[in-house]
């Protein structure tokens, strides 16, 4: 099999939400010497566009994505150990994600999908919960500050959502806001409400986040 | 300066617009449902009356005179006696007088009897009430009584039913159990609608009215087009309202299918046939309000919607008009100018059979 052929593979199990195939296929790329951060940008990644772009569109529904980040989290079990050798042990990868959601509102598949899918486009992971309060949010910014960091909230609710603004101030009067890229994400978050807060960004959904993320962190 | 026309937002909020703003909402809300539906656009004559109606400066506009339509209510036994946690207006009454006020003094052309918790799950273990109330509000109305609740099949998760929430479930990436638990739910929702119908058919109600199918997604769907083609077999001549929840069917499941086409992601005029081949004899679409919209975008949406659902439908389509849907904005108590604008659209535009 060529290596066109492998990475269309890999981009095919993510499609078809194939998550034992994904991992062997992932196996089979790289014992044909394929390089861990080609498999990810040449054959993954492109098949989560690909999901994303569909679900987008209708044609595919909450399950079938999540099925899809759960095959790419199954590969990229097998590709993080390997990412790190071939990246040396204090390459940052491409930044740190603190999670969470806003404290007041506990609607967390959102904010779990959004988690997965950073993760699985090569993100570490600090997953506070539901129901953060600004301050705690402010203690783990502050503790990794220095770091290429991403602040990803979520918030289900317009009243939970009013929060995110008080978070944006906490961070600006504790001089942490220039160590920090800020996504927002939920039902009520707009592009104008992402504006007004002075935030970074937001997205449609869990794949465009995951883009999203990774332009920022550019 | 350029006159400026007394306009809502999709909240209620009162706007103020000139012609050439109204008719680029007009056209941008009519884009966005040929986008999303693969539907034909409004013609020009079209748009140009939707203008007229959204602009004429009475408070409240009517159908022009031969073009009335069947007014068909929903909830009306209890919007009499209920608070306005249900949208009832609090005037203490039995179901039965806010039935004969809707026959009698507000002129509805079919009634229902709904129970207050207003869904089929709530109402088994009170189905002798249900019963006697049917059999009593029949002998004392010549109205046509249907019996209406929605199927609500998030009852029948947990903490409220027997089967493991499947939004718990897939949170925790438990894809395979979350379908197979909105799989058995489905199956009881069908089982049940079909029980608590039997019971009123035995009561004297004419028929059923579906309020809101899919509201929990397309499981929800799938269980009430099986109810409607069992029920259809059982009473050949039930009368049997579909409407819906919203404009688009959520894809819980994902993978659910009637007759077979995929239920997740079927549009108004796309759902119009599977209500028919279940055995429906009327469809109510449902078009949702953007509360941060115009009137005159959302009327432009939710019109183009409706008048692909009318000409794919082989049944007589009783649009869903009222607090955040068919292009109404989103209030408790909608206001009559944008209630009789929209109304006037969807008939005269949109060609529904009724409301």
């Amino acid at each position: 099999m060529s290596n066109q052929e492998m990475l269309d593979k890999l981009r095919d199990t993510i499609v078809t939400q194939n998550i034992n195939g994904c991992a062997a296929a992932t196996q089979e790329a790289l014992d044909a010497g394929m390089t861990a951060v080609e498999i990810i940008n040449d054959g993954l990644s492109p098949g989560m566009k690909i999901i994303g772009d569909k679900f987008e569109a209708a044609e595919v529904y909450l399950p079938q994505i999540m099925m899809s980040a759960k095959a790419m989290n199954a590969a990229m079990e097998i590709l993080v150990p390997i990412l790190a050798e071939e990246k040396g042990a204090d390459d940052e990868g491409v930044g740190l994600a603190i999670t969470y959601v806003q404290e007041g509102d506990i609607h967390d598949i959102g904010h779990r999908l959004v988690t997965t899918m950073l993760e699985a486009n090569g993100f570490k992971i600090v997953d506070m919960g539901v129901d953060v309060p600004n301050d705690k949010i402010s203690e783990e910014v502050a503790k990794n500050k220095g770091k290429k960091l991403l602040l990803v909230g979520s918030a289900l609710m317009t009243t939970s959502m009013l929060g995110q603004k008080d978070t944006v101030s906490m961070l600006v009067e504790e001089g942490l806001r220039d160590s920090v890229k800020i996504m927002f994400g939920g039902a009520p978050v707009s592009d104008a409400w992402i504006a007004e807060i002075g935030a970074d960004a937001t997205a449609e959904n869990a794949a465009d986040a995951a883009r999203v993320a990774l332009n920022l962190m550019q | 300066m350029a006159t400026e026309y007394k306009l809502r937002m999709g909240d209620g909020k009162r706007v103020f617009m000139t012609k050439e703003q109204i008719i680029a909402d007009l056209k941008e809300g009519m884009a966005d449902a040929a986008d999303l539906g693969s539907i034909p656009d409004l013609s020009e004559d079209e748009l140009d009356k939707l203008v007229e109606i959204l602009t004429m400066p009475s408070r409240m506009v009517g159908v022009e005179i031969g073009k009335e339509v069947p007014v068909t209510h929903d909830i009306g036994t209890i919007r009499i006696d209920g608070d306005q946690g249900n949208s009832g207006v609090g005037i203490p009454s039995s179901r039965l007088v806010g039935v004969m006020m809707h026959e009698r003094a507000f002129g509805a052309d079919t009634m229902e009897l709904g129970h207050i918790d207003y869904s089929f799950k709530p109402a088994k273990p009170v189905i002798a009430q249900e019963m006697q109330t049917m059999e009593v509000c029949q002998q004392n109305t010549i109205v046509p009584l249907l019996y209406g609740a929605m199927p609500n099949m998030g009852l029948y998760y947990t903490p409220d039913g027997p089967f493991e929430n499947p939004g718990d479930l897939m949170k925790a990436f438990k894809i395979d159990e979350a379908r197979e638990s909105m799989e058995h739910s489905a199956k009881h929702l069908t089982r049940d609608i079909i029980w608590i119908m039997q019971r009123m058919m035995a009561s004297g109600s004419d028929g059923v009215n579906f309020d809101t199918i899919g509201a929990a997604g397309d499981g929800d769907m799938y269980a009430s087009l099986h109810a409607i083609e069992a029920l259809r077999k059982q009473f050949p001549d039930i009368y049997i309202e579909a409407g819906m929840a919203g404009e688009l069917m959520l894809g819980m499941h994902g993978e659910l299918e009637y007759d077979g086409t995929t239920l997740a992601g079927l549009w108004p005029h796309e759902q119009a046939a599977l209500a028919a081949k279940a055995g429906a004899n009327v469809f109510g679409p449902v078009v949702n309000t953007n509360t941060s919209k115009s009137a005159a975008w959302n009327l432009g949406r939710a019109v183009t919607f409706i008048k692909a659902a009318v000409k794919a439908s082989t049944i007589p389509c009783h649009v869903n008009m009222g607090m955040g849907v068919g292009g109404i904005p989103m209030l408790e108590t909608p206001t009559i100018d944008a209630v009789s604008r929209a109304s006037k659209a969807m008939v005269e535009i949109a060609g529904v059979d009724g409301i």
